[in-house]
């Protein structure tokens, strides 16, 4: 059953066809007809193209790097939308006066967006390997640039202008980049530069403000440190020792009569005339005390102490009457102590040493008021001690002074020494940043030189660079359309269309057809198939349609050959280049 | 021949018998018939009109005489043989034509049918319109009578006074008489429904045939369809729809449809009997 089943499909398609016949006829021959139309009318269309090589870098690259690091067909895309602009364009259209027509009639975006159209540009890539992952890639070696237009010379003339708007701009493209790059980096080295400038200030200053903290000088501080110890321990022994012999000498001068002794030649030590009225001073108190100040003893003990007192005061030694004066003193404070002031002998020792007082101010203004003069004293034991002991006294003041010195440069080194760590650790990172920043600037530096190098490779154009190695001809031939594909195509599409139409009827027909039909929907066939009874009458209108319609397609052709002879060409012309087009 | 003498006979003992009780008078024509024996039959109708029609009128309405040995003529006979074999199969004598709309060429293959089935020699044909609207069988003969079925139904006019024989042996037409609006109502009722019985009653060996408006445009067909054995679809080939077809089997009935006449076919169709 399946066979016979097939069978019937079959047949329901042949019957369909041959039901639908003038239905496929008509399609396919209007469509195929409008095809052929199409095929001769068309303009020709001509593309004059050229050919540019992207050269690769003269100077291998590890010499000299260049800037540019896009690939290629990534540089000829931007350089493509650079060229391609609508004021580079418009440019060219009223140059050459392309479409002419179109620009009347439609807005300029319109005429540009065509034109864009025109231009055709394709890579040209080769197969390679990828000398970093080893496998093989492509890549674009070469481009070209087409035009399209009706007119062989125009489309030659258009191309050429496109092409040399191609390699200037690409050479502007790279010049470009280069020059930013090496701009770009001497800015950075420039700045780099002041930074370091001001970081080396910065480390000056901070020396120099801790010159002594520096961690450099921390073994010299330790060094110093401890010599200034040992010093000082030095120094406070010396004055130890120092002190110990300024005692000694003290001692030993205070027992020592700063005058040297007289020895008569009974032997006897000859008082010098201070000692004696020393003596009589000493003694004439106790006489006072004794007989009273009447007595005769006192009073020629008195008057010896006038001369005496006369004589020495005549002498005008200052040490005398500074021990007048201490005398006077010495008694006024005793008398004091017994009597009264009002008692006369207050009063004579009071006017006693008011007398001295004026002398001794009178005498000596300028010498030295508080010690025994050094002239005056002429024990050359005396003198020698006094001598030591003041030797002694300025070492020792010497030495205490260097003494308070050194503490204060221990103290000093100390507290350098303490602070160093802090130091140390600003120093450090002071030296620290100067640092980078100084390899920071040598490696901008190195690249900026490096920068300018490819700069002036591109300057010189010595970098990669596009070659016009097939410039644009004028074509001979149109490249479009393609008349005889375009026909072939006409004949599948206008077959495709009549079946398909064929197909859509069928398709959209609920009408029974025939006796499968019947079938199909009843199950049996129908058990009468009358054909159509013709009558003569019906005979003869057939007939007439037939001849009405053949002659409405033949004035259809004709006028639509008249059209073709007067608006385009003459027919025979038409018919010679539709040959020739068609391939023979 | 034998059953045409029993016929004979019944009808003679029927209208003796008129008084039975029947409302119905049927007259039926007096035949003679010719001595049994003879194959060719010549029968004169006694009663029967018989008309004289118009050879060109006939043609010019598609009427297939089949005398001729064209295709059309060979269409009906195979479709005259379909049916008889199917109608004798149930014993059935009473055939509906209709069409699911109209202008398919109902009428014509009722009356092409008819005729094709009037040349054969043992039958007899009557032939029936009730399309009551639009009566057209007539017509096709270039008769225009003035009474019919339903003068019938309505006037209880006698059926003798309507028969037609249209000068094709063995075929009587029963018209319609004129159109009326109410069709299916007529249809519908008992009188129709005693006249069928009759009719077919009659002569057994007669087949009948009845053209009824299309199926789907009125609803007397549906009416109709209790009356009558079987029905007789008749198609346009490339204009009844199939919804139509199937709509059409659904109201008959797939075991009164005596099966589909495709008409108007396009293409020849070659033969398979």
């Amino acid at each position: 059953m399946a066979i016979r089943l097939q069978q019937n499909e079959m047949r329901k398609y042949f019957s369909a066809l041959k039901r639908r016949y003038k239905l496929l006829l008509a399609v396919t021959f209007v469509v195929f007809f409008c095809t052929v139309l199409l095929a001769i009318y068309l303009p020709a269309v001509y593309e004059s193209s050229a050919v540019i090589l992207i050269e690769r870098q003269e100077i291998p690259s590890d010499l000299v790097r260049s800037t540019v690091t896009s690939f290629a067909d990534q540089r000829i895309q931007v350089i493509s939308q650079r060229v391609m602009t609508s004021e580079n364009l418009v440019e060219i259209i009223n140059k050459y006066q392309l479409y002419e027509n179109l620009r009347s009639k439609e807005p300029l975006e319109v005429v540009v967006e065509l034109m864009r159209t025109a231009v055709i540009m394709e890579m040209i890539s080769a197969d390679v390997v990828d000398p970093r992952s080893g496998r093989p890639t492509q890549a674009t070696i070469a481009f070209s640039i087409a035009f399209e237009h009706r007119s062989p010379s125009v489309a030659q003339r258009v191309t050429n202008e496109l092409v040399s708007l191609y390699l200037n701009e690409n050479l502007k493209n790279r010049t470009e980049a280069a020059l930013e790059s090496s701009s770009f980096l001497a800015d950075e080295a420039d700045r780099l530069r002041e930074q370091v400038g001001a970081m080396e200030q910065r480390l000056a200053t901070f020396k120099e403000a801790n010159v002594d903290q520096l961690p450099e000088l921390s073994d010299f501080n330790r060094r110093i440190l401890d010599r200034t110890e040992n010093e000082l321990l030095e120094a406070n022994r010396n004055i130890a020792s120092l002190q110990e012999r300024k005692i000694y000498l003290q001692s030993q001068l205070a027992n020592t009569n700063p005058y040297s002794m007289v020895i008569g030649e009974s032997g006897q030590r000859i008082a010098s005339p201070q000692d004696r009225l020393k003596e009589l001073s000493t003694e004439i108190l106790s006489l006072k005390s004794r007989y009273g100040d009447n007595h005769p003893d006192v009073a020629r003990m008195q008057k010896e102490i006038d001369i005496m007192r006369a004589s020495n005061a005549s002498r005008g030694g200052s040490k005398d009457l500074y021990l007048a004066i201490k005398d006077s003193e010495m008694r006024l404070a005793s008398l004091q102590q017994k009597y009264s002031d009002a008692h006369p002998d207050v009063v004579n020792a009071k006017r006693e040493l008011a007398n001295v007082r004026a002398e001794f101010a009178q005498s000596t203004p300028l010498e030295s008021r508080y010690g025994p003069n050094q002239q005056e004293a002429d024990n050359p034991a005396y003198i020698q001690i006094k001598a030591q002991l003041e030797a002694t006294n300025t070492e020792l003041d010497s030495f205490i002074d260097k003494r308070s010195e050194l503490e204060r440069k221990l103290s000093d080194i100390e507290r350098r020494i303490s602070q160093t760590p802090n130091v140390e650790r600003e120093y450090r990172a002071l030296l620290r940043d100067y640092e980078n920043s100084a390899a920071k600037y040598q490696e901008v530096a190195a690249k900026q030189m490096e920068a300018e190098l490819s700069q002036k490779l591109e300057s010189e154009r010595k970098g990669e660079k596009f070659t016009l190695i097939e410039p644009p001809q004028l074509p001979e031939q149109p490249s479009k359309p393609n008349r005889f594909a375009i026909v072939i195509l006409g004949m599948f599409l206008s077959l495709t269309a009549g079946f398909g139409s064929v197909a859509t009827a069928q398709a959209m027909d609920n009408r029974i057809h025939g006796r499968q039909g019947v079938q199909e929907l009843l199950g049996v066939p129908p058990i009468g198939v009358i054909p159509t009874i013709v009558i003569d009458g019906q005979k003869a209108r057939t007939v007439q349609t037939t001849l009405f319609t053949s002659a409405l397609v033949i004035v259809a052709i004709a006028v639509l050959l008249t059209i073709i002879h007067t608006q385009y060409k003459p027919l025979d012309v038409v018919w010679f280049v539709l040959l020739r087009k068609i391939g023979f | 021949m034998e059953k045409i003498k029993q016929a004979l006979a019944r009808a003679k003992l029927e209208r003796g018998a008129e008084s039975t009780g029947n409302d119905v008078k049927v007259h039926e024509p007096k035949v003679s018939v010719a001595p049994p024996g003879k194959l060719t039959t010549s029968i004169n109708y006694s009663e029967t009109q018989v008309l004289k029609i118009e050879k060109e009128v006939l043609i010019q309405n598609r009427v297939v005489l089949g005398l001729e040995n064209d295709e059309p003529t060979t269409a009906y006979k195979i479709l005259r043989t379909q049916v008889q074999h199917r109608l004798s199969a149930k014993n059935w004598n009473a055939v509906a034509i209709t069409s699911p709309s109209a202008d398919q060429g109902k009428t014509l293959t009722a009356v092409n049918l008819s005729i094709a089935i009037a040349r054969e020699v043992q039958r007899t044909v009557l032939l029936v319109d009730l399309d009551l609207r639009n009566p057209s069988i007539p017509k096709m003969f270039g008769l225009r009578p003035e009474i019919g079925v339903v003068d019938f139904l309505l006037d209880d006019i006698p059926l003798s006074e309507m028969l037609l024989n249209p000068g094709i042996e063995r075929l009587v037409i029963l018209p319609a008489g004129r159109s009326v609006v109410n069709s299916s109502e007529l249809i519908s009722s008992p009188k129709m429904g005693d006249l069928v019985r009759e009719l077919k009653a009659r002569y057994p060996s007669r087949i009948i045939i009845f053209d009824l408006p299309p199926l789907l445009v009125a609803d007397d067909m549906l009416a109709f369809a209790p009356y009558v054995d079987s029905t007789l679809l008749v198609l346009e080939d490339g204009k009844t729809t199939k919804e139509e077809l199937v709509r059409s089997v659904e109201i008959i009935g797939e075991e009164r449809l005596l099966g589909a006449v495709l008409n108007k076919a396009k293409e020849i169709q070659p033969t398979y009997y």
